[in-house]
């Protein structure tokens, strides 16, 4: 699995919105223990201290928790998952209607567009 | 960590080396070999010919042999401490006068080898029954005369030390000089060395003659007069390249 | 967590030419850090004064607490832009040569390093490929189990496939008791591996922080922000 980052944002703050869009999609299910700090760097690549700072801050975020002998693991609660997506989903739908706005797109317009490109997915 | 340095720098050395001294041996059984041939010598002029060529190369070679082992030394210190492998050395963590004692340790110990290369090819070359039994006997007058003038020898052997010492470690010193040369090394280097065997003699000459003009009898305390001013000289020679290569050290 | 590297009033002359001026820097361990700067910066003079093939014109440098010297080169693993393995050595040699002077050498990893890039270890250095030659190096710099490790320029040679092999390493070898220090032209290619970016111009420390803090303050990447504190 390659992790891609660019490297005008944070580092720390792109490993988090893999994280959480693993949590979202699945591939990280709720309740399990996820790799630990050193292996998860080695995998994306990236520095153990930034991938340190990302799941500690992920965790601050209630979406990890840490059991001290066993290491961290995706939170069980799925009340929180359930929100990350609806927010996430939100975030995602909010930038692509204002991008459409801006284009000239009406309000209407906009639902008709999504449903026959779906259709046709 | 001393020994080890030593060890490295010996085994560089007989890479340097290793070849060179297989061909003077080889080539010292094939004189041999050829001397066997005296009559066919009369006969062909071409053989007598070749013959007295490969001898010539190989005596000029032994000579040649000795002073590139003493020069070599002198080079590796140049290559391996101001070079590219400096980088190398000098982040070794070891103080810098181990450098300076192992050059002069391996140098000393190539030189043996290679003089005592030299007499077995000259040997194995053109000595007979009669020339080795020769060779033994001034081996034991040598020995019969340390024996009999045990501190006359050690004088003698403490005078060469020293003076062998000094000479080195001032070839070692305008080595560490001219690399704040930024241009025509080699030439700084030897004029430098010329420079001090002058100042050397002259300072000699003034020894010499005070020695003559003072009530000093003694051969022995003649003899230690020189050897101290070697020695000092020595020392203060290893004390300056040590500071150069721990204080003023500059790689390219 | 302690400082590894700490610079006091540092200064660096070569005759007229100040190299660098009254230098003030702390590095913590367990971090991995960018020297970054110009030609002609003083990133060099640094990396030498760390190792102790500088002597200070003024002030102090010290490694894990001690002025630089022979205890603290026994803890600093340098490795230089150019190539400094003897020539006439096979790449075993300089690995005994490694193993007889640094105790904390780790040969099997070596090994194990020179086998992953399929290199021999009967091979003699004279014979190897530039790029050859600086893995070989990398690979006894790494395999080094040191508090300080000085890279100089480490992927400016190297194919693009070797860099990715490189970072790979420097990554795997991390250790929270030590630090690396990447001094580099490439920014681009190293800097989202990097914890702290040193920017260093003229001999002056210019900007010393966090590699996120400043993405996030500045919103650019670091390679973009050196362009622009060093625009010509």
């Amino acid at each position: 699995m390659m992790w891609d980052f660019n490297s005008e944002k944070p580092v720390y703050i792109q490993i988090m919105d893999e994280i959480k869009a693993r949590i979202i999609s699945g591939a990280y299910q709720a309740g399990q223990r996820m790799p630990s700090v050193r292996e998860l760097a080695e995998e994306a690549r990236v520095n153990p201290n930034t991938m340190q700072k990302a799941l500690s801050e992920t965790e601050r975020q209630g979406l990890i928790f840490s059991m001290r002998t066993s290491g961290k693991y995706i939170t069980n609660d799925e009340q929180k998952i359930a929100e990350l997506k609806s927010n996430t989903a939100k975030k995602e739908c909010e930038v692509f209607i204002s991008k459409m706005l801006k284009l000239g797109f009406s309000k209407d317009e906009i639902p008709t567009i999504i449903s026959d490109i779906i259709h046709n997915m | 960590m001393l020994g080890k340095l030593i060890k490295h720098e010996l085994r560089a050395m007989l890479n340097k080396f290793s070849l060179v001294g297989i061909i003077f041996l080889v080539v010292s059984v094939i004189v041999r070999i050829m001397t066997l041939f005296e009559d066919a010598m009369e006969d062909s002029f071409s053989f007598m010919m070749s013959f007295v060529f490969i001898t010539s190369v190989f005596v000029i070679g032994l000579v040649g042999l000795n002073f590139y082992a003493l020069f070599s030394s002198v080079t590796r210190f140049q290559k391996n401490l101001f070079g590219d492998e400096g980088y190398l050395m000098h982040t070794l963590p070891v103080p810098s006068y181990y450098h300076i004692i192992t050059k002069f340790v391996a140098g000393l110990i190539t030189w043996i080898v290679s003089d005592i290369i030299s007499m077995i090819s000259v040997m194995i070359a053109f000595f007979g029954a009669s020339e080795i039994t020769g060779i033994v006997k001034t081996i034991s007058d040598l020995f019969s005369f340390i024996a009999e003038y045990p501190l006359k020898s050690f004088m003698a052997f403490i005078l060469t030390t020293s003076s062998y010492c000094a000479l080195i470690f001032l070839c070692y010193l305008c080595v560490s000089i001219t690399n704040f040369v930024p241009k025509g090394k080699g030439a700084v280097n030897a004029l430098m060395i010329i420079g001090a065997i002058i100042v050397n003699n002259i300072i000699m000459s003034i020894i010499t003659e005070f020695l003559a003009n003072s009530e000093i009898d003694s051969e022995i305390t003649a003899s230690l007069i020189y050897t101290a001013y070697f020695a000092v000289v020595a020392v203060v020679f290893f004390f300056i390249t040590n500071r150069i290569i721990s204080r003023n050290l500059n790689l390219e | 967590m302690g400082e590894i590297l700490k610079c006091e009033g540092l200064c660096k002359s070569y005759g007229n030419k100040e190299a660098l001026i009254d230098l003030n820097l702390t590095l913590e361990s367990g971090k991995i850090i960018g020297l970054l700067g110009p030609n002609g910066s003083g990133k060099t003079t640094l990396i030498k004064l760390a190792c102790g093939l500088l002597k200070p014109t003024k002030g102090k440098i010290l490694i894990d607490g001690m002025e630089v010297g022979t205890e603290t080169k026994a803890v600093v693993s340098y490795l230089p832009e150019r190539n400094y393995i003897p020539l006439w050595m096979t790449v075993e040699n300089i690995i005994d040569f490694f193993c007889d002077f640094y105790k904390d050498f780790r040969k099997e990893l070596a090994y194990d390093m020179l086998k992953r890039l399929n290199i021999n270890p009967k091979d003699r250095i004279k014979t190897m490929s530039k790029g050859t030659k600086e893995k070989v190096q990398l690979i006894l710099v790494m395999s080094r189990n040191a508090k300080l490790y000085l890279l100089d320029e480490p992927i400016a040679g190297v194919d693009p496939a070797a860099r990715d092999y490189i970072m790979d390493t420097i990554l795997t070898n991390y250790n929270p008791d030590a630090s690396v220090i990447i001094s580099t032209h490439l920014i681009q290619d190293i800097e989202k591996i990097l914890d702290d970016v040193v920017m260093i111009q003229y001999g002056h420390l210019r900007i010393h922080g966090g590699a996120d803090d400043i993405r996030e303050q500045k919103n650019m990447s670091i390679d973009q922000l050196f362009r622009e504190v060093f625009r010509c």
